[in-house]
């Protein structure tokens, strides 16, 4: 369950009535239900479940694990502060997602606009414009080839716009239904399968050195 | 299926009126007969069946490498912590409205019932040596009330009296309206005779 060795605090103030019942067989609406009426385990168990695929899609979109870091607990703390604000009716991953999402689009528009302004403030014509700094500290021979795809995936996503990133993610990474990510973005159902095969098409000639080619 | 990627040098292609079939044909989630009709076109049109494949083995890098990166260690550990002091900051605002005004009020209290206490205790001691201003009162009243009472009665009217009785008769008199004064003022005894207390406390200590 825990990634760690150290201790989680079992605090009397997080500590919420018993359910009886195996929580780990519940459904996540379930489990968002238990947490509502105050089990604080339902919720580390919906940390537990979310928190991989959940850094996989901060990480993928925003491309900084420093950052991503940041925004999962973020995203986590504002379901645990916002949980009487959730309703049966929405899927909980894609009320997960929708917070997330938001805290990510933000914290990548932020970092967009301090990088424009850094960047407009060393530029002699004042011309905004934005230089992708390249990663000097990865050395893909130190590295197995999984994560030599890992990398290139990332700086390919990276590269590809925001608008068309984020919904490949949601598709292709998270594996999410048409309908959720519509959710998720606010997007109509044909946009978003629009974008997605558009930004996989961007990704085709970014990841063409990593693609390898079958024979016959 | 394909060689190779193949794709102008920015990744776009003429494709782009068929984003949205294209998008289902490779997810899998297209209707069967629509999926039917939709095979038999890219069959007749290479170049599309070139990029249907292309894009097909970029959905499956992104599904098999996209989901590697796993959360930091200690997350929940973090997440308990933080909300340990949220939830206790949460519980300071109802305290931190009552218990500065409380503490002020519960510390003026001290500080009079100090100033009392202390006036009340030094000044009865030192009194006789010291003759503070409001022990002169009551020990010149204790040894003089028979007098005051008296000098007091004759001067009910003080119109009859000559100029040189009024200045004869005009300390005893103010010594004793101060005397009553402060009989009629509780918090007035309580200020005067601390803070005598006080000052002669720290006059010698």
């Amino acid at each position: 369950m825990m990634n760690t060795s150290m201790p989680v605090p079992r605090l009397a103030i997080l500590a919420g009535p018993r359910v009886d019942g195996d929580l780990t067989q519940m459904s996540d609406e379930d489990l968002m239900s238990q947490f509502q009426a105050g089990n604080v385990e339902a919720f580390d168990l919906l940390v537990s479940r979310y928190k991989d695929p959940l850094t996989n899609y901060i990480y993928r979109f925003l491309g900084d694990m420093k950052e991503c870091e940041d925004l999962l607990q973020e995203t986590f703390l504002r379901v645990y502060r916002n949980r009487h604000s959730y309703r049966r009716i929405a899927k909980y991953s894609t009320w997960l997602y929708t917070i997330a999402g938001n805290l990510a689009r933000s914290e990548y528009r932020k970092r967009k606009r301090r990088r424009l302004y850094s960047l407009q403030s060393v530029n002699r014509d004042e011309e905004e414009y934005e230089v992708e700094i390249p990663d000097e500290t990865f050395s893909p021979d130190e590295h197995t080839e999984s994560t030599i795809q890992d990398y290139y995936i990332q700086e390919a996503l990276k590269q590809i716009p925001e608008e068309f990133r984020e919904v490949v993610v949601l598709r292709d990474v998270q594996q999410l239904a048409y309908e959720e990510i519509a959710e998720i973005t606010g997007l109509p159902m044909g946009t978003v399968k629009s974008r997605i095969n558009r930004g996989r098409t961007k990704l085709q000639s970014l990841l063409k050195d990593i693609y390898i080619p079958q024979e016959g | 299926m394909c060689a190779g990627y193949h794709s102008d040098g920015e990744g776009e292609n003429s494709f782009t009126d068929l984003d949205e079939f294209l998008c289902e044909y490779v997810d899998g989630t297209m209707d069967p007969a629509v999926r039917k009709a939709f095979e038999e076109y890219v069959r007749s049109e290479p170049a599309l069946a070139e990029h249907v494949a292309q894009l097909m083995e970029t959905r499956r890098l992104l599904c098999h490498y996209g989901h590697h990166v796993h959360a930091p260690c200690g997350l929940q550990t973090r997440l308990h912590q933080q909300l340990s002091i949220e939830m206790l900051e949460a519980q300071r605002p109802v305290l931190s409205g009552v218990a500065p005004r409380l503490s002020s009020a519960v510390a003026l209290s001290s500080f009079l019932v100090l100033l009392f206490l202390t006036g009340l205790l030094t000044g009865p001691a030192e009194s006789a040596s010291e003759g503070g201003a409001v022990d002169r009162i009551v020990s010149y009243a204790d040894d003089r009330e028979e007098s005051l009472v008296s000098e007091a009665a004759a001067f009910t009217d003080p119109w009859s009296m000559t100029r040189e009785q009024v200045r004869t008769h005009r300390a005893p008199w103010n010594r004793l309206q101060d005397r009553a004064g402060i009989g009629r003022d509780t918090s007035l005894i309580l200020v005067v005779a601390g803070a005598a207390g006080v000052r002669r406390t720290y006059a010698h200590p």
